[in-house]
């Protein structure tokens, strides 16, 4: 029950404002700003020093022409620039046929993640360029060059001979051995360099019947910063390349694989939903500051003790059922019985129970040999006995109880 | 500081804009954008516009004591020193036994104005009930944010033991009058001491006409007797830890309390003097030379704050306690607990030594439940039960018989009979003339 009523304004002489316990917003502020300060610190210093390596980090990507680390091929690509080859960094497919689309182009292409699908690699098959694969996988190999097939990776032993007639290869005299090799099959004319053993050869060019010629490289170290400018690594790599006026360094990325996919359940979703979830979740977070803002700090009290007086004796039934100690608890309820018997009966307090039995039979008008069999005679042989004798003690007691309360037995009328 | 749910409902009907203007010109993103900060803006208003919880002036009426069970009106009053309205819900935070009615209530205050909340406690538990803090939460004029703050005020009531047992008082009040000469009734014997001197009236024992009274007056005069009076009651309460068990939901401390509210109250009307020692190992309460009203207002005011310890009573420093009291010859009621031989065996050793000098009335509750227990045998566990019962009242009546072989006099009933028991023994003691 709460009420407001309205009294008067107070007395000039009021007392002072009530002294808030709650800290204000000010003192709770320069409590924390050391910790504040700390983090903003903390988390400047880690922006920064993002910041400062990310700049000397080169685009760690293989074979990437902006990459001056070991695995890239900004050499090769700069000195080709120099040459005056028209060198075009392509990204995904639509790019690459952009760029070679009217032009006299060759097309480097690696692609080790394997973002082209079958479909996209008969269109790159069909763009019409000079392909120069760079350690092609089995699969891109049956579509792009049929005639050429894996033959196992080579150790890597120093150098190794040309050994024919292409013109770059001839040039290069010798270049470092590395990669993968390949072999023609299937009769197919081509044109094999590089013999480490057998029939396995670091280059292989075929001209199919359709397109252009495709030069397969299994050595691909041969374009890489660290390895270019050993033996005649350079001469091979800017005799393949700088073939034609243009050269598109074809690396696929992930949006090729992604223009391939079908749309997802984000693409079908209309536009307002990621926003309506965003509400949500504020709604969310603010009906939990709503209920869950503490109105005040909690009370504490003290609680009594609370201790049920019955417990032992529970805890002594328990201890008497658990070990059937049937003898003892029939004890128990005879002395009960006995010492009420001799208070009823107004015997002597220390009156023997024969004596009891005796009275009780009387005047109970019960056989006196039964009377004392139930108060002390029989021994329990089972806990069946010791509710029978409960029972008889119960009766008994009732019996008596019954013939000498002066309101009810016999002398009462009708 | 603090938001409202009118806040949250602002916040989730931004749902129609978002997909409404998303729909049409998919510009979801910004409205949402624009819908929130309009929220914050607003919660800022709010905010800024809400009167300050710390500009306020609080002050205390209440009583400074309750009888259990009663009620008592908690008046608090707030008065707001700031320059703006103050829209609060405030939290009286008293502890829950204090059992305020609510503990949240609106209230709007203008500006340099003061407003009265009453809460009406109805404590639940003996003792002192505090609040320390009262929290304002100070909404703006949207209702959306509030601003809060928690003051200091402290209060405090003191919760005095219900005397329940006072409706037994008339009846008992009635029966020593009877004992006394202002009563048709005349009792003549040992324990009533010369009163005065009347006239006769038809009805009078003719043995108690005093001839001489009758030769010296023309009428024929009677003595009135009445029982013998300014004798010392000493009432001493066991606080240790037996006092803590809950027999019928009330501690033995309790009753206790109840049954000597009760035996004091009808000793002090009778011409008594009653004292009073709460004890464990320390003394923990006591009531000494009052008489009349102010006994019992004393006594419910030492006995409200007192709890049963958790240590053993030590009963040797008892006959100390009484003669420090009196040395005269008086009735030393000994309220504790019977348990079996083993737990009272300190209290068996000491009253030999108080039954020499005074007379001890030793008084506990029994357990209705154990009586209970004894007739219900209906299967195997409650035979058992009904054993242990039987062993437990034996335990007591071990100890009871051993009590009144050294001399005290033993009263037990249960909790709710237990005053009128005693008050009832100390009757048939005066009567006795055994003070």
């Amino acid at each position: 029950m709460s009420s407001a009523l309205q009294t008067p304004p107070p007395a000039p002489s009021a007392p002072r404002d009530a002294v808030a316990v709650t800290p204000r917003l000010r003192s709770t502020a320069r409590r924390w700003v050391f910790w504040v300060v700390v983090v903003v610190l903390a988390v400047l210093g880690a922006g920064f020093a993002v910041l400062a390596t990310a700049s000397a980090i080169p685009d760690a990507g293989r074979y990437s022409i902006e990459s001056a680390g070991p695995g890239g091929s900004k050499a090769v690509a700069e000195v080709l620039l120099q040459q005056g080859v028209d060198v075009v960094r392509a990204d995904t497919l639509a790019e690459a046929q952009a760029a070679v689309a009217g032009h006299d182009a060759t097309l480097l292409y690696t692609d080790p993640f394997g973002y082209l699908d079958a479909a996209k690699l008969r269109q790159l098959h069909g763009l019409g360029a000079e392909l120069v694969l760079v350690d092609p996988s089995s699969a891109e190999l049956s579509i792009l060059a049929p005639g050429i097939a894996p033959a196992g990776v080579v150790e890597d032993s120093p150098t190794v001979d040309a050994g024919c007639t292409l013109p770059a290869a001839e040039r290069a005299g010798i270049i470092s051995r590395s990669g993968t090799t390949f072999r023609p099959v299937g009769g197919a004319a081509a044109v094999s360099c590089f013999r480490s053993f057998d029939d396995a050869f670091s280059v292989v060019q075929v001209q199919p019947a359709d397109g252009g010629p495709v030069t397969v490289l299994g050595a691909g170290d041969v374009i890489t910063n660290d390895a270019v400018a050993q033996n005649g690594n350079a001469a091979l790599a800017l005799g393949l390349l700088g073939a034609h006026p243009t050269l598109v360094w074809y690396l696929p990325t992930a949006a090729d694989a992604a223009g391939t996919t079908p749309p997802t359940l984000g693409d079908l979703t209309p536009g307002w939903v990621t926003p309506v979830v965003l509400l949500a979740l504020l709604v969310v977070v603010s009906a939990g500051v709503w209920r869950g803002r503490r109105f005040g700090a909690v009370v504490v009290e003290n609680l009594p003790v609370t201790v049920r007086a019955s417990e032992t004796m529970e805890g002594r039934a328990r201890l008497y059922a658990r070990q059937g100690a049937y003898a003892r608890a029939l004890d128990a309820l005879r002395i009960g019985t006995v010492s009420r018997l001799t208070e009823t009966l107004a015997l002597p307090r220390h009156a023997p129970v024969a004596e009891v039995a005796l009275a009780a039979a009387a005047v109970a008008g019960l056989p006196t040999a039964g009377v004392y069999d139930t108060l002390v005679g029989a021994m329990p042989a089972s806990e069946r006995e010791l509710l029978d004798y409960s029972d008889r003690l119960l009766t008994l007691e009732q019996a008596v109880h019954r013939a000498t309360d002066p309101r009810q037995g016999p002398r009462q009328g009708p | 500081m603090s938001v409202s749910g009118r806040l949250v409902g602002l916040l989730a009907f931004g749902v129609v804009p978002v997909v409404v203007v998303g729909a049409l010109y998919d510009q979801a993103f910004a409205t949402l954008g624009v819908w929130v900060l309009l929220v914050v803006v607003l919660v800022v208003i709010d905010l800024v516009a809400a009167g300050s919880p710390r500009r306020v002036t609080l002050e205390r009426a209440l009583p400074s004591r309750v009888r259990l069970g009663e009620t008592a009106a908690s008046v608090l009053s707030v008065t707001n020193t700031g320059r703006r309205m103050l829209r609060a819900v405030v939290r009286d935070a008293w502890q829950p036994s204090a059992g305020p009615a609510s503990n949240r209530s609106a209230l709007v205050v203008p500006a340099g104005e003061r407003r009265a909340l009453t809460i009406a406690l109805t404590p639940f538990r003996r003792g002192e009930r505090r609040t320390e803090t009262v929290t304002i939460r100070s909404f703006g004029p949207l209702h959306l944010a509030a601003r809060q703050a928690t003051l200091q005020a402290p209060g405090r009531i003191r919760v005095l033991p219900p005397f329940n047992s006072r409706k037994h008082l008339p009846s008992r009040l009635a029966r020593l009058r009877e004992l006394d000469g202002r009563a048709s009734v005349m009792i003549r014997g040992q324990g009533t001491e010369f009163d005065s001197l009347r006239e006769y009236v038809r009805g009078d024992d003719v043995r108690s006409i005093d001839w001489r009274a009758t030769a010296r007056h023309s009428d024929v005069m009677v003595r009135t007797w009445r029982p013998e009076r300014d004798r010392r009651v000493v009432i001493v309460i066991d606080t240790g830890r037996t006092q803590a068990a809950r027999i019928d939901d009330e501690p033995r401390l309790d009753t206790a309390f109840e049954s000597s509210l009760l035996l004091a109250a009808l000793a002090t009307r009778a011409g008594d003097r009653v004292d009073l020692v709460a004890y464990d190992r320390r003394l923990r309460g006591r009531v000494h030379g009052a008489s009349g009203p102010e006994l019992l207002s004393r006594m419910v005011d030492a006995m409200a704050p007192i709890e049963p310890g958790l240590i053993e009573m030590d009963w040797t420093a008892v006959p100390g306690l009484v003669r420090q009291v009196t040395t005269q010859r008086s009735l030393v009621v000994l309220l504790t607990a019977i348990d079996a031989p083993g737990i009272s065996r300190e209290l068996l050793a000491i009253v030999p030594q108080l039954a020499r000098d005074h007379l001890v009335v030793v008084a506990s509750v029994t357990d209705p439940d154990v009586l209970a227990s004894v007739q219900r045998r209906t299967d195997r566990d409650e035979v058992y039960r009904a054993a242990a019962a039987e062993r437990a009242l034996l335990d007591v009546a071990r100890v009871t018989t051993v009590l009144k072989r050294y001399g005290a006099d033993v009263v037990t009933a249960s909790p709710a009979e237990l005053p009128p028991a005693l008050a009832d023994r100390y009757l048939a003691l005066k009567a006795a003339g055994r003070l």
